[in-house]
Formats: structure tokens, sequence, C-alpha cells
């Protein structure tokens, strides 16, 4: 009994989470995936690029593990690489939207005159669907993977912006916020060193859902033609150029589609932990 | 008197991720017909959890566990099927909370509210039901109830909510009722009214009520007797002149001394009992209270005191310093 | 402990007319030009090293007094004066550095400390702001000294707010204000919250700081018990209005109010042979919004009359130091001295 003193809540939640074994088997298959996809330089046994229409559209074998691509070249390779750049698109998206939000969010949270700006602008992004948004900016812009991940940032921020905004108006109201004022704060150190530690978890879990959503609306824009351009492999690339041999070639299909469903289950699963243990007691 | 309710050795766990915490741990005592009895005690006595074990409010499935007998007439309620529990609650108990705009639903009216909880125990008409809530809340001297028993929630003003739920909880007029902290959120003014009207429902009404809470001028002046409880346990039981002037266990004595009241001294520092109520995963071998206690000893330290009779009748301690004065209350 | 104060005179701090009007525009904050009238044309004086109590129950704008006092609300009129200084005219910035020597303690010890910050780091703050050391390692020694003083255990300095019960996380408040070493300090209920062998011990740490220190104290409170121990003078507050003032000896002993006597008849004391005759007060607190004319209490007021009704009673001193706001208090002291007399004869 004496020991419980010693840990934290969030010990005895991680503990409780590692008895998931659900959790644990999704988590596990997503770090392998992502893994093999950060070091795929190191692992790939064949250059992405190398086409050898020799060997085209061949089977899964022992050379080539998922079988080649109507150019011959390795699907293995190809979606390891994918894997990379999807997960690369999906990183920076969250790491740019999040980190515009935080701040816009916490701004519009404490200044009453800047909610109103900022978040009109928020509804009036958000009125327009993903993809299109998505799309019509790569159009003005042009396809690169740059301004995908650009674009994308963009129609993601407004949603960190209104989770950062409603917890930031809600920690307005503490006693602690009104104490640091009493104390003689100015309001930069009110907002950035009292409300933004407080925002960070919450907005960590919308972040691993725009990771996830990012994802996947990349494959779907790469699908598309007016994501990441070819002949670069990402996962939607991958799947858009099997598009017209899929009923002869499943392998095409297959294992990119399967890299980003347990992707995307993987983040969601991690998503819903990371929750638990930065706020035990919201459970 | 007659014993209306008798709880016999009431522990109730729960289970937390820290493992089981034993929030009430052998509780026993009686509340009589017409009675008004007391328990006092900090937040985290185990006070609360009493009265809701009795009313067996949480969720029994998973969480909490229940041990002991909570005899109503004779009836253990602890045995009793959910669903004859749900008769039970109301009809025989009642209960009223600290927040009344919580305990009241706020999309109907006071009026609307009554008339469910009197339908859902007794078969009248609707039209009846609300003659006999109109009458609960004019008991309860809510003025104008004719006007008022239309109203929501929110448009009354606090001491009105609180009148409001006393006249829901007495809609079945139940032979118990269970107030827990019920002037807490409210003003001294209004406090004194309910305090005022719980006393005068109990003497018109002759139900045993149960008062929880931690303020003791409330209990000093509406109880007859009183429990103190500390970290789950009974410590000092008596009649509420024996608490107050005669105050045994070092805790009574301690938190009696250390409330100012307007007769205090002012010129000295106030009486304060040393360090602060350990969890309840802390509590050692012992005695409960002995890390604060200025009389603890090395017995105290190392096995558990009972409850001991004092001279006189109704008089329990749980403190080693009166074991030889009176017999051992609790045979073990 | 407490001194006679009567003849030095050094009032360091004054609010004078203070009122506050809510929800209304500027354009439109005129006299009874509806809005919530929390608080009404309220005058005070704090002298040094005094505790000043706010008594009143909810709603009476007794915390919107003390936060006004800080400037933390902004009043709709009147003045505060620091050291015979007015603080209305200052700017932000020169207001911040000026809260230095003005610091709060909240009642809720549970959200008015931030929960992602350790207690040390949240004591040192308040000298980071103010630049009153030359860098952390400074501000966190004298924080830690502060927190010892206050009854923390050095090993728990590190430990973050809700790994603290609710009497030390007020014992960590009051070192996070005393730390600047403020000449005056506004506790807003800061016992109210807390399990009473607690409050004991908190309200015994108040006074010797304030020992100490040398440290001014606005008071704010519903409890009468609490403000008759801690305080010199009280101001019994009503709807917005400071009914009656006085020192705490004189008011307890000698209530002249009708409010401040229903009030203190309320009071439940802990100990039964307290036995005190009630006043019923019937009824209950207008509301604020449709502020009452006249007397705020005539509403309620047993003694009231017409003219209670139509005029405001102004703030009379009726005896040295003892304030009052009620038209008709020497009829009422003349009649309830005949009661007196009658049930004694």
């Amino acid at each position: 009994m004496k020991k419980s003193r010693k840990h934290s809540d969030r010990y005895f939640m991680v503990k409780s989470l590692m008895k998931n074994k659900l959790l644990l088997i999704f988590a596990g298959i997503t770090l392998i995936i992502a893994i093999a996809g950060i070091l795929a330089p190191v692992i790939a046994p064949c250059d992405p690029y190398l086409e050898e229409p020799v060997n085209r559209l061949m089977a899964p074998c022992k050379e080539h593990l998922f079988g080649t691509d109507i150019y011959g070249r390795d699907v293995f390779s190809r979606v390891l690489y994918g894997v990379r750049l999807s997960l690369l698109v999906g990183v920076m998206t969250a790491l740019i939207s999040t980190a515009v939000g935080i701040i816009l969010g916490l701004l519009a949270g404490y200044f009453r005159i800047m909610d109103a700006v900022i978040m009109r602008i928020c509804e009036a992004l958000s009125t327009i669907p993903v993809y299109l948004m998505a799309i019509t900016l790569i159009t003005l812009w042009g396809v690169s993977t740059k301004n995908v991940i650009i674009s994308m940032a963009i129609v993601y921020a407004p949603l960190v912006i209104t989770v950062t905004r409603g917890v930031a108006m809600s920690i307005r109201e503490q006693t602690y916020i009104e104490a640091i004022r009493a104390a003689g704060a100015s309001w930069s150190r009110i907002v950035f060193g009292h409300m933004l530690p407080n925002v960070i978890s919450p907005v960590i879990v919308q972040m691993t859902y725009i990771f996830a959503s990012a994802m996947l609306v990349e494959a779907a824009l790469s699908f598309l033609g007016a994501g990441i351009p070819l002949p670069e492999p990402s996962l939607g690339n991958i799947l858009n150029e099997a598009r017209n041999v899929i009923f002869s070639s499943w392998w095409l299909v297959v294992f990119p589609g399967l890299c980003l469903i347990f992707i995307m289950l993987g983040i969601n699963v991690l998503g819903d932990a990371i929750r638990d243990v930065l706020d035990p007691l919201s459970n | 008197m007659e014993n209306l309710l008798k709880v016999k050795e009431l522990k109730t766990s729960f289970q937390t991720l820290r493992g089981e915490v034993t929030a009430v741990d052998g509780v026993s005592f009686e509340v009589k017909k017409g009675e008004i009895l007391g328990i006092v005690g900090e937040s985290g006595c185990g006070k609360s959890v009493t009265s809701q074990s009795i009313m067996r409010l949480y969720n029994e499935k998973e969480l909490v566990k229940y041990e002991g007998e909570v005899l109503l007439e004779g009836n253990n309620l602890l045995k009793l099927s959910e669903k004859e529990m749900r008769s039970v609650r109301g009809n025989d108990i009642a209960m009223i909370f600290q927040d009344a705009l919580s305990s009241l639903n706020p999309v109907f009216t006071i009026g609307n509210q009554i008339v469910e909880a009197i339908r859902l125990h007794e078969k009248i008409s609707k039209k009846e039901a609300k003659k006999r809530a109109v009458e609960l809340l004019r008991l309860t001297g809510i003025p104008i109830p004719e006007k008022r028993v239309d109203a929501y929630p929110h448009e009354l003003s606090g001491g009105m909510r609180q009148r409001a739920m006393i006249a829901l909880a007495l809609s079945c007029q139940p032979k118990l009722l269970i107030a827990d902290e019920p002037t807490t959120a409210l003003d001294v003014t209004i406090q004194a009214q309910i305090m005022d009207l719980i006393v005068e429902l109990n003497q018109k009404m002759g139900m045993g009520i149960m008062l929880i809470t931690h303020d003791l001028g409330v209990v000093a002046h509406t109880c007859q007797r009183v429990i103190v409880m500390y970290l789950g346990q009974i410590v000092e039981e008596g009649m509420v002149d024996e608490i107050f002037k005669n105050p045994s266990h070092p805790y009574t004595k301690g938190l009696i001394k250390s409330v100012p009241t307007t007769n205090t001294d002012v010129s000295r520092k106030l009486y304060t009992i040393k360090g602060v109520v350990p969890l309840l995963s802390e509590a050692g071998e012992g005695c409960r209270f002995c890390n604060r206690c200025e009389m603890a000893t090395e017995k105290c330290r190392t096995s558990k005191p009972h409850l001991y009779s004092m001279k006189n009748e109704g008089h329990r301690v749980r403190c080693f310093l009166y074991e030889k004065g009176g017999d051992c209350h609790e045979a073990k | 402990m407490k001194q006679n104060k009567k003849t030095e005179d050094n009032v360091i701090f004054e609010v004078k007319n203070l009122s506050k009007v809510f929800g209304v525009k500027k354009a439109d904050r005129k006299k009874g030009s509806g809005g919530i009238r929390a608080v009404n044309d309220v005058s005070f004086a704090i002298r040094e090293k005094e505790t000043f109590a706010l008594v009143g129950e909810s709603g009476c704008g007794k915390s919107t007094t003390g936060r006004m006092a800080l400037r933390l609300i902004e009043p709709t009129e009147g003045d505060i004066f620091y050291h015979e200084k007015s603080i209305m005219q200052l700017k932000s910035g020169e207001m911040r550095a000026l809260r230095k020597n003005m610091q709060m303690v909240f009642q809720d010890p549970y959200s008015s400390l931030n929960p992602r910050k350790s207690i040390l780091s949240i004591v040192a703050e308040p000298l980071l702001i103010h630049n009153m050391v030359e860098n952390k390692k400074q501000a966190e020694e004298q924080a830690k000294e502060l927190l010892c003083r206050v009854g923390i255990r050095e090993d728990q300095f590190d430990r973050y707010p809700h790994e603290f019960s609710g009497g030390q996380k007020q014992r960590i408040s009051m070192a996070r204000a005393i730390i600047t070493k403020p000449e005056i300090i506004i506790c807003d209920e800061p016992v109210s919250a807390l399990d009473v062998s607690i409050q004991a011990q908190v309200l015994n740490l108040l006074r010797e700081l304030q020992e100490e220190y040398r440290v001014s104290y606005l008071f704010i409170s519903h409890d009468m018990s609490v403000v008759k121990y801690i305080s010199d003078r009280v101001a019994v507050m009503y709807l917005g209005t400071i009914v009656e003032e006085a020192a705490t000896e004189d008011l307890f002993a000698n209530p002249l109010h009708p409010y401040t006597q229903a009030l203190l008849s309320a009071v439940p004391e802990a100990d039964p042979d307290i036995k005190k005759e009630r006043i019923v007060l019937y009824g209950e607190i207008p509301s604020p919004m449709n502020f009452p004319s006249g007397c705020p209490f005539h509403t309620r007021c047993a003694y009231a009359t017409e003219h209670c009704n139509d005029f405001r009673p102004a703030r009379v001193e009726v005896k040295e130091g003892h304030f009052l706001a009620c038209h008709h208090w020497e009829r009422i002291r003349q009649s309830q001295r005949k009661e007196q007399e009658e049930s004694h004869g």
C-alpha cells in the first residue's frame, strides 16, 4: 500500500494500458511499418525508381516480396519509400497546423477581439470540404510535396484552433490565471507561460488525428493526381498507378492498402491511449 | 425509542486504479424513530459514503463492495434486489443533497418532478398528485406554491430550490430522511431558515433524520445525537450536549476547540490539530488518529482501539484512554 | 496580539465611492440605467498592518469589491488610493508593476494553482515577474525559504499542486502572495473551502505572517466567527453597499443595523450553550438586477417605513469609528432596549 504514493496516476494509467492486448498489437504493427518506412533507404532491396520492363507485373516471389508494377519496379521498395513519404507528409502537416493552430487558438481564447476575427475565418474555412479545399490550393500553387503539406496544414489548422480556443477559454476563467494576473504578469507570460502548458494535452490528441487523416487525404489526392507528383512513390501514387490492373495484379493494391489501413488504425488507437495517459482523470 | 435504521458493521470498499480502498470500515449505529442524528467529520471521513451505501447508490457491478448489514425496520437493505431497492429509495428513505440545482432535473418543472415521484410509488391521478405537490411546497414554506409548482428549477433562488428538493424528498412520506450537507451551499440567513424547516418537519411528520455535515455549528443546534467520524470509522458517539461539553476522543476535542465561535478569545492562537488527514491507504496498523494525536502512546500505533462505552449511556469512544472505564462494546 | 490602532492613523489603502455595474454598455452607464449593480458606492480605508474584513452573504458584492481594489475588474465609478495616490489613472504596465505591493489569495485552493507547474516555480514566479531577483536560482532560493516557513516539507518542492491537500495548497498560495513582500493582501474567502481542523491552521498562519511581514489584509468572508477571530475592523455588506462598519469588538457586542443583527443571530455556533434569540429574516436577497429603491435592505427589514422605501440612508458616524447606513437606528435601539427591559422585568 505504501508504494502507491511514489507513483503518479499516470504510472497506473500506463500500467493498465499495458494490459490492453489489442492496443499493443496495433501499436506494434504500426511501429514496425513506420520504422521500416523511415529506414527505407537502408532496408529497400531495390531502387524504387529502377524500371525493369522485362519483369513487369510479376507476382510476389523471393526477389520481389510484393511483386513488381507495370513498369517493372519493385513494389516492396516503392511501398517502403511510400510509407516514408506519407509519414513525412502526415508529420509535417500535423506539426505545422498544430503550431499555427495553438498560437492562433490561444490568442483567440485570451483576447475577445481576436476571437471574433480568428473564429470567423476558421468557420469560413471549415465550410469548404477538405478535398475541394486542398485540390484548389494545390492547383493554385502547383503540384509539389511542399505545397501538398502547406495546403493540408491550412485545411487542418482551424481544427486545432477550435480545440485550443475552447480549452483556452475555460482555462482563462480558472483562478490560477487570475492569480498570476493579480501577481502582475503580462499577457505574454499568461498566455504562453501558463495557458500553453494546459492546452497541450488535448491538442496532442487532436494532432494524432490530423496525422492520420492527413496521410489518408494525401493518399486520396495522389490517387486523383493532385498530390505528390509522379514518379515519386507515395502510397496514393502506387494505388493510382495500379488502378488499371487491379483485377489482374492484386498485389499492387493489397500491400500499399494494408499498410495504409494498419497505420490509420494504429495511430487512432495510439491517440486514444495518449489521451488516457495525459489526462488520467478524464477516464 | 424504537430503532428505525440499524447499521451493523458496514464496510464499503471501492476498486480503484491503486487497488482496493475501504472508505467505510466497520461502522455500526442506529437511527431511532423521530430523532435527528448528526454525522460529522471532515472531507474524506466517509460520512457521505455511509449514506450513499445505505441507499446503495453506487454501481455495484464493478466498483463497490458492501459488507455488513443495513437493517431498515429489520429488513436488510444490502440483501435486496435492485428492483426491491428502487421501491425503498424515495418511498422509505429519501435523500436531499448539497447542490439542489444539479439534483433537480432542469427540463421539468418542480411540480412535474414531485408528481412523478408520487405516482412512481402510489397509484393516484395526475390531478390529485399535483394537488399534493402544491401542499408539499406549502409545507416547506414556499410562498405562493400554486404558482411555483409550475416553475423550473433555475427560476428559483438557492433557498427556494433547497425547499423544493425537500418537498420532493417528502413526497412519499419517507420513514428516514438523509440530508447530505443540505445547507453548505447556502448563506447563513437562508441556512438558518432551512435548518428550522428540517427541525419543524421532523417534529410534524415524526420521521428519522440523518444529518450529514461538516459544520459543528449546525449540529450543535439541530441534532439530538451525534456521531463523529474519522477516516472511515466512528470515533465518538453520544448525545449532543455530551459531545460538545464532554468531548472525550482527542479528535473530537481538537475539532471542537479549533472552530472559532464568537466567544473565542481573539488574542490567543486557535487550537489546531497538527498535520493533515492522511490518505485512507496510508492508515497504519493502530489507531487511525495516532499520527495527529497528542496523547498517542506506543499501544496506539500498534493495535486498534474498539469503541468503549462511557459512563453516560450511549456515549461511546474509540480511544484506549477509556479502555478501562467501560466495557468493550464490540465483541470481536 | 491585537494592538490598539486608534492613535496611529496611517491609511495605506483607500477606496472611495466604488461602484460596479455589469452588463451595460459604456455609453449608458448612468446610475439606475439597468444592468447588474454588483457594488454600489462603497468606501473604506485600510491602515497599516490591519485586518479589515468585508462580510456578507453570497452576491453581496464583496468579492467584486476585492477584485476591483486590485483593478482585476475595472470599477464603473469611484477611485482607489494607494498611499494617497490614485491608481485609477495608471496605465496597465504601471499597474502591473504596482501589483507587487498588492497581492491576492483566492478561495478555491484547487483552481488557484496552475496544475502544470511545480509549487516551487509557482511561488518563485512573482519575483521573476517583477525582476526582484537576478536569476531564477535566486528566486527559487527565496521561494524555498518561504515554503519552509509556511510548513511545506523540503522533499515536496518539486511536486505539482494536485499532490497537496486543500490546506497545503492554501499555504502555498499564501507563500506566493507574500514573496514580493506586499503591503496589502486581499484574501478572498481564504479558509471557507477548507476542513475545520485545517481552517484553524491557516488562520493562525495568516496572523503569524502579518506579524512577520507587517502586511495588511483585506479579508473577505461570509463566516462571522472567522471574521470575529481574525479582523480588527469589519464592514458588513448587503446588496452591494456597506450597511455598517466598526471595530470588530464593537460590531459584535453592539450591532446597530438590523441586517447585522439578523446576520449575527443566524450564525450557527459550535457550542450548544450559546443560545441566541434568532431574528428571522423573511424572504430572500433581492436580485441586483432590479435593485430596490431607497435603502437596499427595506424589502426584508422589520423596521422599514415609507421613508426607507424612497430614500437611501446616508453613511453616518454614530460613534467614533462606527459607521452606519440606516434611517431608524436610534428608534430601533430604543425599541430593542425597551423589549429587553420588559423581558428582564
